[in-house]
């Protein structure tokens, strides 16, 4: 028989995963539903969170974001916050699914999946963002870089659950996007997904850059493709507004070949290996120039000649 | 955007739509009985396998279960075939075994329990490979196996279906030729895609036999299929085809039914049996995956010397419906072609059966035929519109099987439609001049189909309080051909308001005979025997009441549900005042009426094998659209999309338009996004998350022109509506593909990724 129990604190929650081993935490179940419905799953129970209050809260502050267990993609992805300090999270969150699994769907849920395609999960990788694990035997932090070990797989034990991510503050003027190729627009998984996250001086130039791809690897990846970007002078202060240099399509073009470089795509149903190949410099450049000019607002001065 | 010169009727609210907006309406689905108990179906994991031995005592005795049947249970295992399998498997969805239990859980888990001992054959999935002498038998009877003689001597068994076409000389015309385009269109397996699966709920009594409830298209042909497997006689055999969730041509004859009857009987409770999402795309008749090789002769001046098509169908594992019947008439296109040569095969394979799904043969035949039009057109330095006006058919032309056709329209469709998405000046031009990552471009596609045929029947019965009730079997859809266009021609006959004229909608054993709900045919032939069935009551109710008013019924007619002397309208019999004598005393206000009409002729001698040899009143249908190619990715994203039909008369506009619509956008799948894909004899996405239709962002508004050329026969005019608007999209998205970016997509979907390698190859060359 099925169990379900609704904890009513983070504490009885743990405590019911570790006396109750085959158990699985229910947040959204946009995962987790059609996959027991499907036979696809076998658990001994669900632990839902629904009854744990403060749980779905999301704070915003001075040290950055915290995104709680039933913290939902569209209460992310309709954070004016979170729009202007994580744009790629903010972009990404808006990307999964559809409005109905938007409203359901919850960004730890997401990462837990440890799905390679997660849409939140490249974007949170270039934020640095931390996952924080609790369990019985207490909490701690790991870097979301070290969460995923393959698919569907991550560092958390038996009676571990999530009960935060945090995301720390911009380091600068940040700009930032996701960009999902997908042969829909909407309600569909990510042939091949590219976050950046970009941080500038107020003269323009790379403090630091991120680049992480989704449905390229066994695990969502962080690539070491922002060093083609990094201390680089990407824009000019202009009257109020931006001057672009010459020279960044040649940047964000050789960083789109590290990040190319970096991945092992496979083929599968929605996509050759060939096809992500070719559309992971696409995706990189294009999430690079987006982010570009989300870190500086207004329109563009560019002189002739060079290229944008 | 109808265009509709004078309105049928008025406009009400369809006796149906309230409750299926609430969510009220009664669906297959809904349908609970007493006691009854729940079924799943055990199907064959292999392609292609004999089957040495099923056991099934362990599952008749698990948990729940009441009943477990096989081949062995029914009264004929080779009129079984395709709904149990006895000895063979021919693909890996193939029912083999069914179990009824107290829940659908305790049912599957009943069927880990059955043990199927297999030994494997030899499996065919491609179907050129399946031609060829030599290539393994799909079929499972010694006369699938016979050698094949006359058109397919030489050729594998395998081919089920033959359909050619011969029209003039074909040598000659290609060796006059000033230019000859040669080319060769793929398309892929794709599924109907409804919300309800497959599901049918079935009781037996002794005394009456079966009662069933199903989801279908057809009451009749369900009933007839069922006492043919299970050797009853068809009274007793009663169908309920409650509203279905969708069908499009995957539900027009028995696949359930008779093996959730055989349960029903051996448990001696009533049995439902519903498919889950992955079995209906195995099981649904999905559309044939098609190679078309097409070359033409043409003449510089445009002219048409001659076209030589060579098509082959590849039908699964059973050879289901008539595709390749309908597609070798449609291949060459509705031009004037000076000789013309066709040669269609349909042909077995290990994969699902393929059947009919809206307008089957039509997406095949026209994305071949109209984008090696645009390619005929660009090979000439015309036009691509100018070049289809040039050779398209006008009243009086024939067509290649000799039909002379009349109340032709391709001409006002492809103005119509060409018009509306703002046709350029010179296209060639404009492909030329297209340069960035994203690029414009508009197509064009023209079409014909024929409306289809088959008995309908109805009743018109006039009741005591002078209402009226139109009785018939005829399933409705959803696009209001039954519960909108019979009141409406029913109420033009009698002069009521359509909201006075109930539909009742019957059973096998209550309602009049109708074939079924498919081939564009419900309007035109139900609306035919309806307006037969009124005008025999509106006689019956003329000669009483001339009777009774002692004046001739000539003079006589229908106002305010009455019968009235129209040079003295005080002189008049109401319509409650007629049923009760008429019920009483003269005989029952009960008319009835078939539609019948003479079929098309043409010349026999052009047609071989199953090809079909005339359209009955052929609608004509030209379809617009602009998409906006993105050249780095391949990303093609539709602007517009235009849509000029010709219907004959439009009874029902705006469900005409949801026809259009809704053909349209389900035709925008197959031409960008849908795809059921086979591995080594195995479906990989038989699901919603893999197979994917089209949402409502990917789609734009359909634009959709509606234009009335009566037919010759169709009741007012009318002409098949429902299966055209799926036919010319795959190719005007294609050719605006084509001028967009220079190049030709020979297959469809067109992916992304099949656009970007089509670009990279073409860059590189």
């Amino acid at each position: 028989m099925l169990e379900y129990h609704r904890p009513a604190s983070v504490e009885e929650a743990v405590g019911v995963l570790a006396g109750r081993p085959g158990s699985v935490v229910l947040a959204g179940g946009t995962d987790l539903v059609p996959a027991y419905r499907a036979g696809r799953q076998s658990v001994r129970g669900y632990v839902s969170l629904r009854g744990i209050p403060g749980v779905g809260e999301l704070s915003v502050g001075a040290d950055g974001l915290v995104i709680r267990p039933l913290s939902t993609h569209a209460a992310v992805a309709s954070h004016p916050e979170v729009w202007a300090r994580w744009p790629a999270l903010a972009w990404a969150c808006q990307s999964v699914g559809s409005v109905q699994v938007r409203n359901l769907g919850t960004v730890v849920g997401n990462i837990c999946h440890a799905s390679p395609a997660a849409d939140t999960a490249s974007a949170l990788l270039t934020l640095g963002a931390v996952v924080e694990a609790r369990s019985l035997q207490g909490t701690r932090d790991i870097p979301i870089a070290e969460f995923f070990l393959g698919s569907g797989r991550t560092v958390l034990q038996p009676g571990e659950m999530v009960s935060a991510i945090r995301v720390p503050p911009p380091a600068g003027l940040g700009g930032g996007a996701y960009v999902k190729i997908s042969p829909r627009r909407a309600m569909d998984i990510a042939v091949v997904g590219a976050a950046v996250s970009l941080w500038l001086d107020e003269n323009g130039r790379c403090l630091d850059c991120r680049v992480a791809l989704a449905s390229v690897a066994p695990v969502p990846l962080l690539t070491g493709a922002g060093a083609a970007v990094v201390g680089q002078q990407l824009a000019l202060p202009h009257d109020g507004t931006w001057e672009l240099v010459s020279g960044v399509h040649d940047i964000f073009a050789q960083a789109a070949q590290l990040a190319t470089e970096a991945a092992s795509p496979i083929s599968d149903v929605r996509a050759s290996a060939d096809y992500r190949r070719a559309m992971i410099p696409v995706a990189v450049r294009r999430a690079l120039w987006q982010a570009l000019g989300r870190a500086t607002p207004g329109e563009w001065v560019i002189r002739e000649g060079v290229q944008a | 955007m109808a265009s509709t010169v004078e309105r049928f009727g008025p406009q009400w609210v369809r006796q149906d739509l309230i409750d299926k907006v609430q969510g009220k309406a009664l669906f297959t689905w809904d349908v609970k009985l007493p006691g009854m108990l729940h079924a799943r179906v055990l199907r064959a994991m292999v392609p292609h396998a004999l089957i040495k031995r099923i056991d099934v005592s362990k599952a008749a005795k698990a948990p729940g279960v009441e009943a477990v049947v096989t081949a062995d249970d029914l009264p004929d295992p080779v009129l079984g075939v395709g709904v149990l399998a006895s000895h063979k498997v021919r693909y890996a969805g193939d029912a083999v075994a069914a179990v009824a239990a107290r829940t659908a859980e305790q049912a599957a888990a009943a069927l880990a329990l059955i043990e199927v001992e297999y030994e494997p054959l030899p499996a065919v999935f491609d179907p050129e490979e399946a031609m060829a002498p030599g290539a393994p038998l799909v079929g499972d009877t010694a006369a699938a196996a016979a050698q094949p003689e006359g058109e397919t001597a030489g050729l594998s068994p395998n081919v089920a279906v033959f359909a050619g076409i011969e029209d003039g000389d074909i040598e000659s015309a290609f060796a006059e030729a000033d230019v000859i385009v040669e080319e060769t269109y793929r398309t892929q397996m794709v599924h109907q895609a409804y919300i309800e699966p497959r599901i049918a709920v079935a009781q037996w009594h002794p005394g009456r036999g079966y009662e069933i409830w199903t989801s279908t298209q057809s009451v009749h042909a369900v009933r007839a299929d069922v006492a043919i497997v299970l050797k009853e006689p068809q009274t007793r055999v009663i169908v309920h085809g409650p509203f279905p969730g969708g069908a499009f041509g995957g539900k027009t004859g028995s696949e359930l039914e008779p093996i959730v009857c055989l349960l029903a009987r051996k448990s001696g409770r009533p049995v439902r049996l519903a498919n889950t999402r992955e079995e209906e795309f195995l099981v649904g008749n999905p559309r044939h995956p098609s190679i078309t090789y097409i070359r033409s002769a043409l003449k510089k001046d445009g002219t048409i010397l001659g076209r030589h098509v060579r098509m082959i169908m590849d039908t699964g594992a059973y050879p289901g419906g008539s595709a390749i019947g309908v597609a070798a008439l449609l291949s060459t296109g509705p031009y004037r072609i000076g000789a013309v040569k066709v040669e269609g095969y349909s042909v077995l394979t290990n994969k699902s059966s393929c059947g009919s799904f809206r307008g089957p043969g039509g997406p095949q035949a026209d994305f071949a035929v109209e984008s090696h039009m645009d390619s005929c057109a660009r090979a000439l330095g015309m036009d691509p519109v100018a070049f289809r006006l040039k050779n398209a058919w006008v009243d009086g032309d024939r067509s290649p099987t000799g039909q002379v056709m009349q109340s032709v329209s391709v001409k006002e469709c492809l103005e119509a439609a060409a018009k509306a998405i703002g046709w350029p000046s010179d296209p060639n031009a404009a492909a030329a001049g297209s340069t960035g990552t994203r690029r414009r471009g508009v197509g064009v596609a023209v079409g014909w189909w024929f409306t289809g045929t088959g008995a309908s029947t109805v009743t018109v019965k006039l009741n005591d309080d002078g209402t009226v009730a139109v009785q018939t079997t005829g399933m409705e859809l959803g696009s209001g051909s039954v519960y909108a266009s019979l009141p409406a021609i029913v109420a033009k006959e009698l002069n009521l308001h359509p909201s006075q004229v109930v539909v009742a909608h019957g059973d096998t054993s209550t309602g009049p005979y109708d074939v079924g709900s498919w081939g564009s045919r419900i309007t035109y032939n139900l609306g035919g025997a309806a307006r037969a069935a009124a005008v025999d009551l509106a006689g019956m109710l003329k000669d009483e009441a001339a009777k009774r008013l002692g004046v001739s019924p000539d003079g006589l007619a229908f106002g305010d549900q009455s019968v009235y002397v129209q040079a003295d309208p005080q002189k008049r019999l109401g319509f409650r005042e007629l049923a009760r004598v008429m019920y009483r005393y003269s005989g029952p206000p009960v008319g009835r009426g078939s539609f019948v009409y003479p079929r098309p002729g043409y010349d026999r001698t052009r047609v071989r094998g199953d090809a079909s040899g005339a359209f009955n009143d052929p609608a004509y249908f030209a379809q617009a659209v602009e998409v906006e190619v993105d050249m780095e990715t391949g990303q093609v994203t539709l602007l517009r999309a235009v849509a000029a039909q010709d219907v004959g008369r439009a009874i029902n506009p705006q469900g005409i338009e949801g026809q259009i619509e809704g053909g349209m956008v389900q035709a925008i799948g197959q031409a960008l996004y849908e795809e059921m894909v086979w591995q080594g004899g195995k479906l990989v996405n038989p699901n919603f998350a893999d197979y994917k239709l089209p949402t409502a962002t990917d789609v734009p508004a359909v634009e959709s022109i509606i234009l009335e050329k009566p037919s010759t026969q169709g009741p007012y005019g009318v002409k098949g509506v429902g299966e055209p608007p799926t036919c010319p999209t795959l190719a005007a998205i294609a050719n605006a593909v084509y001028q967009a970016t220079g190049v030709r997509i020979y297959e469809t979907p067109l992916t992304p990724e099949r656009v970007f390698m089509a670009i990279r190859r073409q860059n590189s060359s």
